[in-house]
This record gives C-alpha cells, structure tokens and sequence, in this order.
C-alpha cells in the first residue's frame, strides 16, 4: 500500500510512534513513576514459568486448551463444538498449505476412522512441500520482500528470489527457529558458513533502494534505518526507529540505544549498488548440471541416515508399548515380520493401531542427545544440499561487512546525517540488556563478527522478546488474532497480552521444543480450542464480537496470494512446481502503460509459468499483479506483520471482469466437462466439491442446474449464429465465474 | 432467484439493515428510522446498506471534500500570522512548554515568508498561497484547532476517526453510515491518495461499522478503477450471472447473519456492476474542458497531480459521493507519507508544497461555487496537526497540535471569517478552542446529524464518532 513512497520520508513517518501511544503511555508511566519498586514491565523479562491451569471440566486435548478455556470460564464462556470434517480439512489446508483440499481428500478424512486421522492429516500437510510455499510467504512479508529496488527506475535486485527459496526451504524442512534467524543476520560470519547461509543475509537487502538519492549521505543512514527497523519489528517485536532523532518520553527505546543497535550494521556494505548482487560466492569448477546428480545422491545418502535413526527409535517404542500394554498373541503378531503373518495376527495388530501410532513428539524425546545432534546436523546438511541443487549459487544477494575496521559509528544530532554527535559503540536495547555485547572477529576474517554477536544475544534461550515474539506471529495466522494484538510492537507502546500465561507457556515451549515451528503447529492445530466449529454465541458476543478470546474459531478470508493459488488449484490450471526464477504472469496492457516504462522487466511468459503459485510471482515494487494487489497484498515498503481486509467494489471488478477471471472460469468449465462429463446435476455437484470441498445442497443444486439451463437458453437464443456456439459449455462457464466469485470460496470457516 | 433476476422488493428495509449490519449493533440507526414515513422516503435500492438514508434534522450540505495536508502543515507560516515572532525572533519561548513535547525545539522562529490581508474581509493570508488568497472571502479560517496527539499515526487517525490509539470508524464511514449514499452507482466514501498517508488503510477504515462503509482507495491516477470494461460480458448477462451469485451467497449468508464482510461482499459485486456503467465517466478526466483543466492546473507539471485529484473530488462530489478525502501525498518531485512534515527545508519544501495545492484548490472552490455545488459541500483543508512556533534545528518545526490553523468553506459555513486565536506566538489555542471532536461534531451537523445521537452499540458499549465529547462550533454557522 506504500508502494510509492519514498525512503526519506518513510524514514520520518516511522521515526515517528506507531500508534497505540499517548494514552497508553502516560497511564503506564504514570503507574512507574508512582511506585519505583514496580517490577520490570513483562516484555522486558523472560517468559515466566507457568504451570497450565486446572479449568473445570471441558474438551482438554493439551495446555493450550487448558490455558484458554480457563480464561473461558473466569468470564462465564463456553467453547463451541468440534467443526465438522469437511471444515476441519478446508481449513488446514488453507492454514499450512494455502491451497484448497481436492474432494479426494475431503473424502478420504472423512472415511478415516482411525482415532488419530486428524493427527495424520497435521503430519501430512505439515510434510508437504507446499507448506513452506504458505509460511513462507509469511515470514516474506516480514523482511519486506521485493525483487526490485522501488523509486523511479525500479530496477531488479538480481538474485533475490534465491532469499524467496531459502525461506521456503527453511519452513519445509523445519529449520530451528534459532538457526533460522543466525543464518538471516550473520549466515557470512558462523563459524558454519554455507551458499545457503550466505544467500539467507539477503534478508539485509530486501528493502527500498534509492539508485540515485539527494543527499547520498542521508540516504545510507536511510538504508541503515530500514535494516533497524526491520530487525526491532520483525526479531524484537520493538519499534526501535522511532528513536533515530531523539529520546521520546514515554518510550524506554533512547536514541543512544537506537545508534547502538544501529553501530550492529555500520560495517555493512552499504554503498554498494543493489543491482549488484554482493557476494560472489566461490564455486568455480563444475557447471552446475553436473553437479546436481552428485547433490542428489549426497542428499539421498543423507536422508537415509536419518531415517536408520528414526527407524531404530520407532521400532523400539513400539515394541516397548506392545511388552507393556499387550498380550502374548499380540506381541506374537507383533514380532513375526508382515509378510509371514496370518490374517488372525493381521486383524490383531489393526486393532492395536492406535497403540501403535507414536507422536513425532514422543519420537523426538526418546532420541539420545547424540542422535538429537546428529539428526540435527543431518538434517541441516540435507537441506543445505537442496538449496544449492538445482540452483545457480554462485552469486547472492548477500551481505555481509565491507572491512573488519569499520569507521566509528557517531549519534546523528535530530537524526541528520550532517550534524555527527558522540561516538557509541555496539549495543542492545538498554531497557531489556544492559551489558554490552561480547564481540569476536570471526577467525575467517574480513568481518567484526558485530552481527554474530547480536544474532547470538538474539537467539539465547532466556531471551525475553524473540521466542515470544515468534509464537505470537504463528497464534495470529492460526487463530486470526495474536495473543498481543501489535504483533510487530511488543514494547511499552503495544498492546497487552491477552493471556500473558499462555503466551510465556507457549515461548518457554517454542524453546524446549528446539525452536521448533513445526512443533509449535502441531501443539495449536491439534487443540481443542483450533478443531472447535465458526457457531455464533449472541452472549458471548455481546463483549467479545471478534472472538479474540476464542469462544469460537473465528472465520476468515482468503489473503490475495491462497485466494489467486484456489482459483488456479480449481480451474486445474495450478503449477506446483516449486522454487526458481520469479515469474512474471500476462498483466493488462492498461495496468503496463502506467510504468515509466511499459512492460519493461514484466516479460511475456509461457502458460505454464503464468500458472505457477503466487509466492512465485514476481514481487515488483511499482508493478503488482492487479489480482494480488487489488486483494490486499503486502505493503513491501517495510515490514508487514498483519495483512489489511478490505471489502470494495474494485476487488469485485476485477474478480469479475479481469481477463485472468474469465480465463480461468474457461478452463474450469473444460475441467468439469472432462470429469464430470455433459451431465448438467454431475456438473453441479463436481464444481462444488471442487470449490467449497462440499456437494451442493437440494436448494443449492435446483438453483445451479436453473441457472445452467437459463443461461444455455438465453445463449441460445442469440441473433448470429456464431455467437450461438456451445451454449451448454457457455452456461457452464458463466456458472463457474459465478462459483470462483461466490463469499464461500474466499471464507474460511 | 438464481435464474430469472427479478429483484425481491419484498425485503422490508428495516430487517434487510439488520440482516446486513449483522443483526446487531444498529440501535443509532434504528433510533434514526423510527419514523417510518420518513424511512419510505429513501431513495436506492431497499436491500442496499448504502441506501439514502434521512437526516435527523434540515441538513445545511450533503457532502465532504476534506482536503488533507498530511505531514502537518505550518500554522504560522500559512494562516496565523505572529508579528511578535518577528520581534522575538531567536528568543526563548517565554513560557513553559505543556508537557506533551516530542523533543526540545529551540527559540522562537519568525515566519520566512510574508502575509496580507485578502479579499473583502481581509483575512491575511501568507504569500504561499496567492490563488486560494483570492478565494478569502469563502473561507472560514479556524486559528484554534486543538488536537491531543503529538505524532502523526495518533494524530491522523485522531483527525480521522477521533481516537488515537484505537481502530475506529472513520468520519467517511460514520456519514455513510448514518446517510448512506446519495448515488448508488459508486463508492459513497472515495478516499483519492496516490502515496500511502501515514499508516493507511485505518484512516479509512470502517472498522466495526459494517464493512460496506469503508473508504474505497483511489491511488494510480492514470487508471483509477482497474477492470470496469468487460468486453466478453454485456451488461444484461452479467446481471443475470449476478443475480446467480447472489442467491449463492445468500445462502451460504443465511447460517452467518453475524459476519458483516459477507453481506459487504454481496453489497460489492452490485456496486461493481453499477459501476460499469457509472464509474468511467465519473473518474474519466478526458471530457473536461481546456478552461477547467487550467482552472485546476492540470498541465502545469507541479500541479497536475493535486490538480487531478481535485478535480476527481468535484466530479465525485457532483455525482453524489458522501465523503471524498483528498490526501496531497504526492508532488512532481516525490512522494512521501508525509509532505507538509517540515522539520526541515521550511523554506524550501514548504513553498513546494504550498505550489503545488494553491492552484488546484483554489480552482476547487471557483468551480464549486461556479457550479453552485459550494451550497452543499463543505470542503475542509487542514492536517494532522500544526507546527512549532519555535525552531528545530535553523529552518524547520516541530510537530504542534496545542493551537493549529484549518479551514472550511461552503454549505452551512461563514465565509470571509476567522474563528478563534492562538496566543501571541502562535504556540497555544486561547480563544475559541476548537477541538478535533468539536470539528467532527460541526460537520456532523452541518449535514443534518446529531453527533450524540449517531451511535452504533459494539463490544457492549454505543459508540461514535465524538466519543463522549464534542460541541457544535455555533458561531461559524450561517
């Protein structure tokens, strides 16, 4: 939405409080003042340790449930029921993979009559590839993601879809939260340096980019102000920028702590051209063909390694509950190898299953602290291997210092970079840490090793902001709304948590669980409180219309990029082929003739390409896709934490209108005819389970099929005969625009 | 429904507002419609929540063209002219500064530039502004604004919605809300920014008033509303392909009467539809004449931008639209959240801007006025809040909302007046304080609104607009 706003004056708008400020902040510091013993505000000291508590009854699946239910009844609330299946699957798929399920699926949980099919079905599509394509996307809106440099030019940043693939890369494969962020701000000074570290510092490099600034002094302070503030928003959770011209009352963020953090960064290659990509990263020799068979094997080898561990652990907790739980036949069963056991023995064993099933975090505790390590390592490995497979790794956007004896770095006087003030040296924000940071060039040289220090501070397991920070974020995308509202402004100028107890439960477990995302997903999708249905509750309502305390799972719409993905995934038109080269999708030669100049760096693509997910479109500062943009996509001026809703007439028009929508109700249509064939009531019933993965009710079938034969009619009855063509295949088309426009496939329930 | 299109008429107004404010919450808008006679007179479509809606009592105007400085423009540099910073220039205020300060600002700062008094009723005017000069006589300068927020998110969504901390209605959205729209065929709240003003899409939230009342965003110029033509559809088969997703959707709504945003979606997909018809011609610039393209500086390069956006605004307004705020975001030079935010460059930056608005607001108000639409639009000028009489750093100010000057012009307004007085140097609101809510409520009843009484019940409380505050400024009344 600030598309074209230029850095300078984005500077000063964010030198300035987010919002929630002056009322807030003077009761707050009037309670300070008033009692100096107050303990410290919670954002400044570590999640506490709490116990969940005991609510009285109700559906208790794990702590979470326990944490809000317990809130529940202290104002007198319920939960409501658990959603029915088609529901539970619609929405974990749009949850973890941001794609609709195909009625195959549906049809198959709803058989599943295991008592962990709900289980399985987390485990599935958190195994897909296609996750990290969903979470991906948003960490992506967090570090300002943009291929171009914004301004007037808008050139590309070559290379930084590679950043775009590491994201994605690192969500599939579970890369510890910890790891993750080390990679992102100091991947070129670990000790354990790799192409993928490396390519993951492009997230320094994501930002608006003046080729041609004014004032080029002012501007690298710019450019060093968006690096702070993408760091204290998105790590942090604090607006640390508000502080670049002077101390603010009521805020504990000063501006010498403001220069400190930024002195983190002063080292960095600031002044180099972003569309020169930094970092050439050595690899000469082999072309990279070559080398993917040998990366493939590598990985191969890799992951079998990891598998033996598993396997070994697995068989051994099985056998563990059969000795323990089951008797002799059973155990007999059990040990003689499947392809020798009777029919008997084979029942015998289904009727166990459930005892059979191990949760992966019941796996994870019985791994010895060496094949933990290992596992750890070879995992890592095997997902650095995939980063660098197929892709050209020899050059990054990177980033990384431009000597190890950086320049001072000095206080700017109101913020202007012409009036230099006192030297400060790095340093964290003083209200959560007072002692300075320890640094340590890295022995490879070149660098202050500044950033690893940070990174490492950042990453400590008592960290008060990060962990809860992060837990926050996944709660707000699964449950609509974070514990604390301002997900991106944790400090004394954001909101409250809600459930402060759950929130520290939640950080304190983010970090035993290894920083683990994955784990954090499994742990809220198979609450309760997630698997509960949309039912209304007027009482409840009365003082909690938004549901933010979850006496119900409150609906949602489709962002822009799931709802474009379920229009391609329908009409059977999606690529899901993962990775590479931003494309570039067909936009309206109206929309083109807006750039500078028209269509440049927007090249025609092929079919298959203009059908690829969204994450993949190229995102291009003063360009967007107008289906994604018109649909709330991302500001990418500066980070995102939260899309915006809106409900107008111009998303209406060009969902109705666009040439893209009549595109794919076209091929929808062709879809339908080839598999349901010319039978109007089979139609009728595909298209909605395709759509809404639920058949048609009666009212809802009589109402298409009049609608098909009145449309047909009409067609037919058309004055020239070449526009009398097919009329049955028209109306089919007609009804499928109606179907891909209608509230329920944009709502999430 | 779903195959033939005829329209239900059987929809009682009453329980179709229900059904779209989501059957809950309309208790303002119920107390507004209790005289039924009253209510059968609406115009638009029954089942539409933007329908026309009565006033409470004889409105003075229909419609609002807010003309928003965003940044904060320079009272004392602008409107409120202080000889005494002249005389003092250099020294230290000689009073303590109130206690919500952002930063420490130096000594008083006399103005660079130069006022005289204009027109008939001798307003004074700075020299940055030689056309809307011109125009003196129609303005009623408010020199007593008073604002509680010191930084410009607050300050914005305060000027906008009247809270500063909170997401609320916006003014746009509590006018559609309590008159809805007097044209069915476009948006009635047009919101036309091409950079994004401060944080953006709040300040024209609808927030908990029903979704259909948030502002619609107007940013590219060149192509205001993408996808109006559909060359593939006429008009009459994508009726009927309407008439089919509305059923659709009214089923699916029909087990979800709570959720506003579905029945705002529904209300959506007509408005586009009538749109198609409507909107070229209303955001279409081609078919105005070279007289008025000049009279709004249209090809002069530093006023095209704000020049078009004026000139939408009166083609907006002519068509009925409510609510048309106007953000100036954007010069020939940059773009920028926050144009009128001197901190520095006061003598360069501030002429920029004031170059660029003077000709196509004063062009707004001739043809407002030459098209007699001035009678019943109020059109407001002002932004989040004013700028220190003291100097930051040599050339610049620090945000000010203790005493900043706005001005409104047009139905129901005095013109050729000023109201209210800053202190001698400009810093405090003395006489005549008008304070954001006491504004929100002055337009509220310029179009025919009790501010205490349009009130929408959420989260257990009835709120609005003024919050528990707010007087009608008489005294500029005619």
């Amino acid at each position: 939405m600030c598309r074209k706003t230029s850095r300078r004056t984005t500077s000063r708008l964010l030198v300035v409080l987010l919002l929630p400020a002056a009322i807030a902040a003077l009761q707050e510091s009037a309670h300070a003042g008033s009692d100096s013993k107050a303990e410290a505000p919670w954002w400044k000291q570590p999640p506490q340790r709490v116990d969940p508590p005991a609510p009285i009854g109700g559906p208790v699946r794990n702590p979470i449930d326990a944490f809000v239910l317990k809130s529940l009844q202290d104002s007198s609330l319920a939960q409501a029921p658990e959603a029915d299946r088609k529901t539970l699957i619609r929405r974990l798929s749009f949850d973890l993979i941001g794609l609709p399920p195909t009625p195959e699926e549906v049809e198959a949980f709803e058989r599943d009559d295991r008592p962990d099919a709900y289980e399985r079905l987390v485990d599935r599509l958190l195994d897909s590839p296609h996750y990290g394509e969903r979470w991906g996307r948003h960490w992506l809106d967090l570090a300002r993601y943009a291929e171009t440099t914004g301004y007037e030019r808008d050139s590309d940043k070559p290379h930084a879809w590679k950043y775009r693939d590491y994201v994605i890369a690192a969500f599939n494969h579970d890369l510890p939260y910890d790891r993750f962020l080390l990679e992102q701000l100091a991947g070129d000074e670990i000790p354990d340096a790799s192409p993928a570290s490396r390519t993951a510092t492009g997230f320094y490099r994501l930002g608006l980019y003046d080729d041609e600034p004014a004032d080029p002094l002012m501007d690298r302070f710019d450019q060093l102000d968006d690096i702070v503030r993408t760091v204290g928003t998105t790590v942090l959770g604090l607006t640390l920028q508000c502080a670049r011209c002077h101390d603010h009352k009521f805020d504990p963020i000063t501006q010498a702590d403001y220069y400190k953090f930024a002195a983190f960064f002063v080292p960095g290659r600031q002044t180099v051209r972003d569309s020169e990509p930094s970092i050439t990263l050595a690899a000469g020799g082999q072309p990279e063909e070559a080398r993917s068979a040998e990366f493939e094997n590598q990985k191969r080898a890799l992951q079998r390694r990891v598998e033996e561990i598993r396997a070994g652990r697995l068989a051994q907790i099985k056998l563990e509950r059969v000795l323990r739980n089951a008797d002799n036949d059973t155990l007999a069963a059990y040990q003689t190898p499947r392809e020798r056991r009777d029919p008997e023995q084979t029942t015998l064993l289904r009727s166990v299953q459930g005892m059979l099933r191990v949760e992966e975090g019941e796996l994870q505790k019985s791994f010895t602290a060496a094949e933990k390590s290992e596992i750890e390592k070879l995992v890592h490995s095997i997902f650095e291997v995939e980063i660098v497979k197929t892709r050209s790794i020899n050059r990054v956007l990177g980033f990384t210092d431009a000597s190890s004896t950086p320049e001072p770095t000095r206080v700017l006087v109101r913020g202007d970079a012409h009036r230099p003030g006192a030297v400060v040296s790095p340093g964290f924000p003083s209200a959560i840490e007072a002692r300075p940071p320890t640094i340590t060039p890295p022995s490879t040289g070149g660098t202050t090793g500044r950033r690893l220090a940070l990174a490492r501070w950042l990453t400590r397991d008592d960290h008060p902001l990060t962990a809860r920070v992060m837990v926050n974020r996944i709660w707000q995308h699964h449950f609509g709304q974070g514990i604390v509202a301002s997900p991106s402004d944790f400090g004394a100028m954001g909101d409250s948590p809600a459930n402060p107890a759950l929130l520290d439960w939640l950080a304190r477990e983010f970090v035993t669980r290894g920083w683990s995302v994955k784990a954090m997903h499994r742990l809220m999708l198979t609450s309760t409180t997630y698997r509960q249905s949309g039912r209304w509750n007027e009482t409840a309502a009365e003082n909690d219309p938004v549901a933010a305390s979850l006496w119900r799972m409150p609906p949602r719409r489709l962002e822009a990029e799931p709802t474009r993905d379920a229009v391609l995934a329908v009409s059977g038109s999606l690529n899901l082929e993962i990775g590479g080269p931003s494309v570039t999708p067909p936009i309206d030669d109206v929309v083109l003739q807006t750039q500078s100049r028209p269509g440049e760096n927007w090249p025609k693509v092929d079919e298959r390409a203009a059908f690829r997910r969204s994450v993949y479109v190229k995102v291009k500062r003063m360009l967007a896709l107008p289906e994604l943009e018109v649909l709330d996509a991302a500001d990418n001026a500066e980070p995102c934490p939260r899309r915006a809703v809106t409900t107008t007439a111009p998303q209406a028009l060009t969902l109705l209108n666009s040439a893209f929508m009549h595109d794919q109700a076209a091929r929808f249509a062709a879809r339908l005819l080839r598999e349901a064939g010319d039978s109007p009531s089979a139609q009728v019933d595909r298209v909605f389970k395709l759509a809404f993965g639920r058949g048609p009710s009666m009212p809802e079938r009589d109402q298409a099929l009049a609608f098909l034969e009145s449309q047909a009619k009409l067609i037919a009855r058309r004055p020239r005969p070449e526009d009398r063509v097919e009329p049955a295949r028209e109306a089919l088309r007609a009804l499928c625009l109606v179907i891909l426009n209608a509230n329920e496939f944009v709502t999430v329930d | 429904m779903f195959d033939s299109g005829s329209d239900s008429g059987s929809h009682s107004r009453r329980r179709v507002l229900k059904t779209f404010a989501g059957g809950f919450g309309m208790l303002g808008l119920a107390g507004l419609l209790a005289d039924e006679a009253r209510a059968g007179a609406t115009r638009g479509r029954a089942d539409d929540p933007l329908a026309e809606r009565p006033t409470m009592f004889k409105p003075r105007a229909k419609r609002v063209i807010f003309l928003f400085m965003s940044g904060g423009p320079s009272h004392v540099d602008l409107f409120d002219p202080k000889p005494r910073l002249d005389r003092d220039n250099g020294k230290p205020l000689p009073f303590e500064m109130p206690k919500l300060v952002r930063t420490k600002t130096g000594n008083l700062l006399r103005s660079p530039f130069k006022f005289a008094p204009r027109g008939q009723s001798g307003i004074e005017i700075s020299d940055l502004f030689p056309k809307l000069a011109t125009r003196a006589d129609d303005l009623c300068v408010i020199r007593s604004m008073v604002a509680d927020n010191i930084n410009h998110n607050g300050a914005c969504l305060q000027m906008n919605t009247g809270e500063q901390a909170f997401s609320r209605p916006s003014m746009g959205s509590w006018l559609l809300y309590g008159l809805g729209s007097e044209n069915q065929d476009l948006p009635g709240f047009v919101v036309i920014s091409p950079s994004q003003p401060a944080q953006g899409a709040p300040l024209w939230s609808s927030s908990f008033l029903p979704a259909s009342y948030q502002g619609t965003l107007v940013s590219d110029l060149d192509q205001p509303i993408a996808d109006l033509k559909n060359d593939r559809l006429d008009l009459s088969r994508q009726r009927r392909q309407l008439d089919g997703l509305r059923k659709l959707n009214e089923i699916h709504k029909a087990s979800r009467a709570e959720d506003s945003r579905l029945g705002a979606r529904i209300a959506s997909f007509e408005l586009a539809f009538r749109m198609r018809t409507e909107a070229p011609e209303a955001f279409g610039l081609a078919g105005e004449s070279p007289a008025t393209r000049k009279l709004y500086g249209l090809d002069e390069p530093t006023t095209s931008i704000f020049g078009r956006q004026c000139l939408l605004a009166r083609r907006l307004s002519e068509r009925g639209v409510r609510f048309v705020q106007v953000y100036h975001t954007q010069t020939s030079k940059h773009a920028s959240c926050q144009l009128w935010d001197q901190h520095g460059g006061l003598k360069s930056e501030l002429p920029a801007n004031c170059a660029a608005t003077d000709t196509p607001i004063a062009g707004l108000l001739t043809d407002l006025k030459a098209r007699g639409l001035l009678d019943d639009t109020i059109v407001v000028w002002g932004g989040e809040f004013g700028r220190t009489p003291t100097a930051e750093g040599t050339d610049g100010r620090e945000h000010h909302p203790f005493g900043f000057t706005m001005w409104l012009a047009g139905g129901g307004v005095k013109g050729g007046i000023v109201h209210g007085a800053t202190d001698e140097f400009g810093w405090h609101a003395v006489q005549d304080k008008v304070h954001v809510h006491d504004l929100h409520a002055t337009i509220l009843h310029l179009l025919g609104i009790d501010h205490t009484k349009l009130t929408y019940r959420y989260a257990g409380r009835d709120f609005r607009l003024t919050d528990v505050a707010g007087e009608v400024v008489t005294p500029i009344l005619t």
